[in-house]
């Protein structure tokens, strides 16, 4: 396989892992900030 | 009563700085790495692989930065017993594990098509595995128990002695015989290489601050969502007596 397969594998390793941890963190803060407020804990 | 008291609704607010920072994490995070790999020039040796250098390498220096934070929240949670230096410790430790992880696999991609192999017993790699498992353990073992103050102070011990291994994995390659290779500086590196390295470390060193602010925010909502829960089975206890 040419060099860049695997510079294309990491690059897309990284960024897929970077991107789906904030995604994942915006998506827990959504649910947190909604499940508290339902419960009327937030001003 | 329940032990935990609920905290102010005043002080579950989001930091105004947290989401405008995390734009700029993102957007820094962008551009630092498209300067590094449209500007830089195929190496004498590793030819366009050392573009892998530009994730693998900020990975590895921010994630000590991260185990490093877990070391001194664990040591002032252990001093002044306020919870939220062990919620701090928690958020770094998650996103240290994240980064741990990442650069092992970088490194196994960078590795097979320049060392022929996708992975060797060689004291960096092998120290770099056993940091990821400590770490790995340390998340473990916060779920092991419900009692907060009792994980607290298990996790920091954990997290002190953890640390330990940093320091080992940094010298690992000056220590033994290793096939990766030692530490650059800027004397020892192009210089194009050098800003597309300085960049990206800035770059992962941002976003490793909004991760662990926005993680550390998420962890005080999260509680006080369990501290209101106990507190109504707290009263609906007290009602049904």
């Amino acid at each position: 396989m040419s060099e860049w397969f695997y510079i294309r594998l990491a690059l897309g390793l990284a960024w897929v892992v970077i991107g789906g941890y904030a995604l994942l963190l915006h998506r827990r803060r959504v649910a947190a900030e909604l499940a508290l407020r339902e419960m009327g804990g937030e001003e | 009563m329940p032990t935990t008291p609920t905290p102010s609704t005043s002080s579950l607010s989001r930091p105004r700085w947290l989401l405008p920072f995390g734009w700029f994490a993102v957007l820094f995070f962008v551009g630092a790495q498209a300067t590094a790999l449209l500007l830089s020039q195929p190496d004498r040796d590793m030819g366009h692989l050392q573009k892998i250098m530009y994730v693998h390498v900020p990975s590895a220096w921010v994630s000590m930065i991260a185990f490093f934070v877990v070391f001194v929240a664990s040591v002032l949670f252990l001093l002044r017993r306020d919870i939220k230096y062990d919620m701090v410790a928690a958020a770094a430790a998650e996103v240290g594990v994240i980064l741990t992880a990442l650069t092992l696999a970088l490194g196994s991609i960078w590795g097979r098509p320049t060392w022929g192999i996708w992975w060797t017993w060689d004291p960096r790699l092998t120290t770099t595995a056993i940091l990821l498992l400590i770490y790995v353990g340390y998340m473990s073992l916060r779920s092991f128990t419900e009692d907060e103050d009792r994980r607290a102070r298990w996790a920091a011990a954990v997290g002190i002695l953890g640390f330990l291994n940093v320091p080992i994995v940094y010298m690992s390659v000056r220590w033994w015989r290793t096939i990766h290779q030692v530490q650059s500086t800027p004397d020892t590196v192009d210089p194009y290489y050098v800003i597309g390295l300085r960049l990206n470390a800035f770059a992962f060193l941002f976003l490793f601050i909004f991760f662990v602010g926005m993680r550390y925010y998420i962890a005080r909502l999260e509680r006080a969502r369990a501290a209101h829960l106990e507190q109504e089975a707290f009263v609906a206890r007290e009602v049904h007596v």
